[in-house]
């Protein structure tokens, strides 16, 4: 496959190095069908094309942090398992914090924000996007996370320990082939825990390097080693919902690789029930939710050193009537510049 | 004595040889003429009991053949003797033939759901097959399904403990006993291994392992070939606590039974039984919490005696079949790799 849609790319991310509106617009208009569906984090929804992304997502976040810049670090383009071409980009937005945002109160300072962005590209066009930007972390950087403390470290994800995200890898087909592979069959192994037993079923160090790094969304947090991911993540989240991975037909994957790197969309791309109190401080509703989790994985030496995950949280929490922004809000009624009634940013 | 079993082990190497060189229009016409009406054959899981030359031909045989046009058959150890596997001592005196190796060759279409690959594969065979009045009249057959799904890169259970993928011939010694042996010698080594199975194994007392005396039979530096899931363990140590502890906490009442034979010939032991063992599972093993199932064993063993203790034990275990009575299908766990990667 060539790097067309690495090129067609290169354009949006050029013009977002130096956010100024006219450039951002003419790039996405360059580079996006007008009808593409988009799917974005909570509480954007769902879009379409290019003028609906710019004016209800760009466009606050700009006016919130007028000198806002993109970054990337990870930039990758594959097939998926349908033979779907997909372009995944993961980096951060970051700029001063000026004003308020989705009602977050502004720093004054410098803020980030990771992205994990994935573009469906059908004949040198972006028909499709599935992203998720992480509020919770521009929430958290402001004092303004109204939940539970993250059991992980938060900390500002750094880019690829290789420094090789942005690196084209293409002709690595073979390469690519196995990476892909390693994942997948970790991924089906951790699905065999707990439905069918413990912990050893997912044979975590059959897959993952022992010096792992496990990069959460904010409000989960970093993590590093298999303990630490076991501990950090993975044993409150699975206590909470131990039918993980049981709903496949309610869910879509696409899984594509590039060289040592693997990525994977999907809008949903989990279903369980919260049966079980522990994660997150959700007390078990019972609900049984879709979730989103887009993520990249980097591979050494045929282990899974680094992998990037952001969760639409905030999407989940409000499913689950915690809605965080709500809850800031009420906060925020005694917050200088917003509205001591409905705690909404003042004009 | 001596020439029943040269010539059931006769009647043996020419049905192999002839299976191995049949096309696939041949093998029905083959079994039927190797072997006899009542042939039964205990097959490995997913396969139970196969009954007659026909059924051997029509449901496994030329399907295996079929995905793999170019299997062959390396045999590492091939024995004969007369069965004394009671626990009573009263011997049977059944004329078994066993052997034991690889079958080698690329898959070139499915077999049982097992995908085609260009790796070419080595999957652990072991046999018995019981000649009565000089006919083949029955057969218990494992395969390492495990071992081969670890071969292709759809490991359905966690990495093993022991190391993975080791089954040699015996060391120093020629595992091909196509003469007649000495009798006495042959005599010896089955008392030693009638000693070992049910006066040491069936005395662990289910807390310490030295309960059952296992360094007056395994040598220091045994060689144990676990099966696919275990992994072979490179000494007594190793064996005691990569294999033995892990087994025994999770089957601390095992037994070994009335087994269906036990022989031996020359140094080498041999051994078969569907099942040979009884537990109940009251431990986790392999990630999988205590059941309270009563569990049955399918396995085969061969043990290699040098200078009065055992070097080195070649060791089949239907692992399926342990898991299908956890309540676990492996297959549909090798059979998920695959539908991961079709997407589903």
């Amino acid at each position: 496959m060539g790097s067309e849609a690495k090129s067609l790319f290169l354009r949006v991310r050029r013009a977002m190095q130096d956010f100024e509106e006219s450039a951002v617009r003419a790039a996405l208009h360059h580079t996006m069908a007008n009808d593409a569906m988009i799917h974005l984090c909570h509480p954007f929804g769902g879009l379409i094309g290019p003028d609906a992304l710019y004016d209800k997502a760009y466009a606050p976040l700009f006016a919130a942090l007028p000198d806002l810049e993109r970054r990337d670090w990870i930039i990758l383009l594959g097939q998926d398992q349908n033979g779907q071409q997909w372009l995944g980009a993961g980096g951060h937005y970051m700029g001063t914090f000026v004003r308020p945002w989705l009602d977050i109160p502004p720093t004054g300072q410098i803020v980030v924000m990771r992205f994990h962005e994935f573009y469906r590209v059908e004949n040198n066009q972006i028909v499709e996007m599935q992203a998720i930007w992480d509020v919770p972390e521009v929430m958290i950087q402001a004092g303004a996370w109204p939940l539970s403390p993250s059991l992980g470290r938060e900390l500002m994800v750094p880019s690829p320990a290789t420094q090789d995200g942005l690196s084209q890898h293409h002709d690595a087909h073979a390469r690519t082939v196995k990476s892909v592979k390693l994942v997948h069959d970790m991924l089906v192994a951790m699905k065999r825990h707990p439905s069918e037993g413990g912990p050893e079923l997912m044979d975590l160090s059959r897959y993952w390097h022992p010096r792992m790094n496990w990069y959460g969304p904010a409000g989960i947090g970093s993590s590093r080693g298999i303990k630490g991911f076991r501990n950090w993540h993975q044993i409150p989240y699975l206590n909470a919902m131990p039918d993980r991975g049981q709903h496949s037909e309610k869910t879509t994957a696409h899984f594509f690789g590039e060289g040592d790197y693997v990525a994977v969309t999907g809008w949903p791309n989990m279903a369980q029930t919260i049966s079980h109190p522990g994660w997150l401080g959700i007390a078990p509703t019972g609900q049984f939710l879709t979730m989103c989790s887009l993520d990249f994985w980097r591979l050494e030496g045929g282990l899974i050193r680094e992998n990037w995950v952001l969760i639409d949280l905030l999407d989940t929490l409000t499913k689950v009537g915690m809605d965080p922004l709500a809850r800031m809000r009420e906060f925020n009624k005694a917050r200088m510049g917003f509205d001591d009634e409905t705690g909404k940013a003042l004009p | 004595m001596s020439s029943d079993l040269q010539s059931a082990k006769r009647q043996a190497r020419s049905y192999w040889e002839a299976v191995d060189g049949a096309g696939l229009g041949q093998l029905s016409t083959v079994c039927r003429s190797h072997l006899d009406d009542r042939f039964v054959w205990q097959g490995p899981a997913p396969y139970t009991e196969l009954h007659g030359p026909d059924a051997l031909a029509q449901e496994y045989l030329i399907p295996l053949k079929r995905a793999i046009p170019d299997l062959a058959r390396q045999t590492h150890i091939f024995m004969a003797g007369h069965s004394n596997g009671r626990k009573d001592g009263e011997a049977d005196g059944a004329i078994w033939v066993a052997a034991t190796g690889y079958m080698t060759g690329t898959a070139v279409d499915e077999f049982l759901g097992i995908p085609p690959g260009t790796r070419p594969l080595r999957i652990r065979w072991g046999e018995f097959l019981r000649v009565e009045d000089d006919k083949i009249v029955q057969s218990q057959f494992l395969l390492d399904f495990i071992d081969w799904f670890e071969q292709i890169e759809r490991p359905v259970l966690p990495r093993p403990k022991g190391v993975p993928f080791i089954f040699p011939a015996p060391t120093g010694y020629d595992g091909l006993l196509v003469d007649p042996q000495d009798e006495l010698t042959s005599k010896a080594t089955l008392d030693f291994a009638r000693r070992f199975i049910y006066g040491g194994l069936n005395k662990f007392d289910q807390k310490n392992l030295a309960s059952m005396g296992m360094a007056k039979f395994f040598h220091p530096n045994l060689k144990w070939y676990g099966p696919g899931g275990i992994g072979g363990c490179l000494s007594l140590k190793e064996f005691e606590i990569l294999h033995q502890q892990p087994w025994l906490i999770a089957f601390p009442d095992r037994r070994v039974q009335d087994l269906d034979t036990l022989i031996a010939e020359d140094r080498i032991v041999g051994a078969s039984s569907f099942p040979g063992v009884l537990a109940t599972h009251t431990g986790p093993y392999q990630g999988v919490p205590a059941t309270g199932n009563k569990i049955v064993f399918n396995g085969i063993d061969f043990w290699l005696k040098s200078d009065g203790q055992f070097t080195e034990n070649w060791v089949f275990v239907d692992m399926i079949d342990v898991f299908r009575q956890f309540g676990i299908d492996l297959f549909a766990r090798m059979k998920a790799h695959k539908e991961f990667h079709d997407g589903k």
